[in-house]
């Protein structure tokens, strides 16, 4: 069995590997050590004086840390902390506050969407109307002077023409023949 | 995804039923939970730090990462222990950031007898014992000191040992370590603190 004044310091280094006796020792100490092991452990503890000691040692300089200062949150911290969230005020932050901010938003969407809608439908509506009354601003009079207005434009020349015969004689004039010119 | 039966072995935890009632919008029950776990948060921050407005800032971050994360929370460990995870890896996080700053500041100055800061102010208490009993904010000093001497991840064991009096497993789910690797943690740290402070007793 191997004394406790010949086991190795470790050094603060996390990577060394500690020595098994001195960690269960620790362990022990610390509450932490199976039964069984308790039991072997205090039996050498009996027999080993320097054991012992360094059990003694290893519990004082733990006790020692019982004199760092402590600390607990300020006056003010709860106020900042929950300020630093921004809770909203109760009535919404009650346990169906989410639900109603959830419809509230739902509603803010559903008003923008109706509201797209109804310009839309009112544009449409609109250049509907605007169509049939172009439409519908054109009486019979008016058409019938619309279906001769080529005859009204050329009245001048036409009025040269003095009956139908004038207009039969001149369709039974042959054409210039073209191919006579060759 | 949490298995049921997992699940159902936390719910009689009256601060996961409290987070529970956070993560459908209950406001209150993340004020109590604030009230409930303050003191001991930012108790662990100073105990890590020696740093009251430290200690406050990041027990802040803590319970504003919890607010954050309430719409995804699961119940896969006691509300402490997640807790203290969360806040262990704020505290790494932390360290890894000052303890660059701190490299580069002992790089630029020159200590003639290459001793960090602690062990400078550890051997010049020491020094004092013959003459005199140290009173007991020099004994203060020295312990705290001491503890400055453990390694980050030994400390951390040592605090939520020492302080909140986790259990060996307890400490390993909140460090992400097994228990015999706990076990060897804190033995390593408690030998190395008998070795500094037994001259003190």
């Amino acid at each position: 069995m191997t004394s406790s004044s010949d086991i190795p310091i470790p050094g603060p280094d996390d990577d060394q590997v500690a020595d098994p006796k001195l960690t269960d020792l620790v362990a022990y100490l610390d509450g932490e050590l199976p039964p069984a092991d308790s039991e072997k452990l205090e039996q050498q503890l009996v027999l080993d004086a320097p054991l012992r000691q360094c059990a003694e040692s290893l519990d004082r300089t733990w006790q020692m840390l019982d004199l760092l200062e402590d600390a607990t949150a300020s006056g003010e911290f709860t106020r900042k902390t929950l300020s630093s969230i921004q809770i909203q005020p109760k009535s919404i932050s009650s346990p169906g506050g989410s639900t109603l901010r959830t419809l509230a938003a739902k509603w803010s969407l559903g008003a923008i969407a109706l509201w797209m809608l109804t310009g839309f439908i009112g544009t449409a509506f609109g250049l509907l109307i605007s169509r049939q009354s172009q439409t519908n601003t054109t009486n019979p009079a008016d058409a019938e002077i619309l279906k001769d207005f080529d005859l009204l434009r050329n009245y001048q020349r036409m009025r040269q023409i003095s009956g139908e015969k004038f207009l039969r004689d001149l369709a039974e004039i042959p054409l210039a023949d073209t191919g006579s010119e060759k | 995804m949490v298995s049921q039966s997992l699940r159902n072995q936390y719910l009689a935890d009256p601060d996961v039923q409290l987070m529970l009632r956070v993560s459908t919008g209950d406001h209150s029950a993340f004020e109590e939970l604030v009230l409930r776990y303050q003191d001991r948060l930012v108790g662990f921050f100073f105990h890590l730090f020696h740093d009251r407005p430290i200690a406050e800032d990041m027990a802040q971050e803590t319970f504003l990462r919890i607010f954050r994360s309430r719409e995804r929370y699961e119940p896969t460990a006691r509300f402490s222990t997640w807790l203290f995870r969360i806040a262990h890896n704020l505290a790494s996080n932390q360290k890894r950031g000052s303890s660059r700053l701190r490299e580069i500041s002992l790089a630029s100055s020159s200590d003639a007898y290459n001793l960090q800061p602690n062990e400078k102010n550890l051997a010049e208490k020491s020094a004092l014992m013959p003459s005199r009993q140290l009173d007991s904010l020099e004994m203060r000093d020295v312990v705290r000191m001491a503890i400055e001497e453990l390694s980050e991840r030994q400390r951390t064991a040592v605090v939520l040992h020492k302080f909140e009096e986790m259990s060996y497993e307890e400490i390993g789910e909140v460090m992400g370590l097994g228990t015999v690797a706990v076990k060897s943690l804190l033995s390593r740290a408690r030998i190395r603190l008998k070795e500094v402070l037994e001259r003190f007793i």
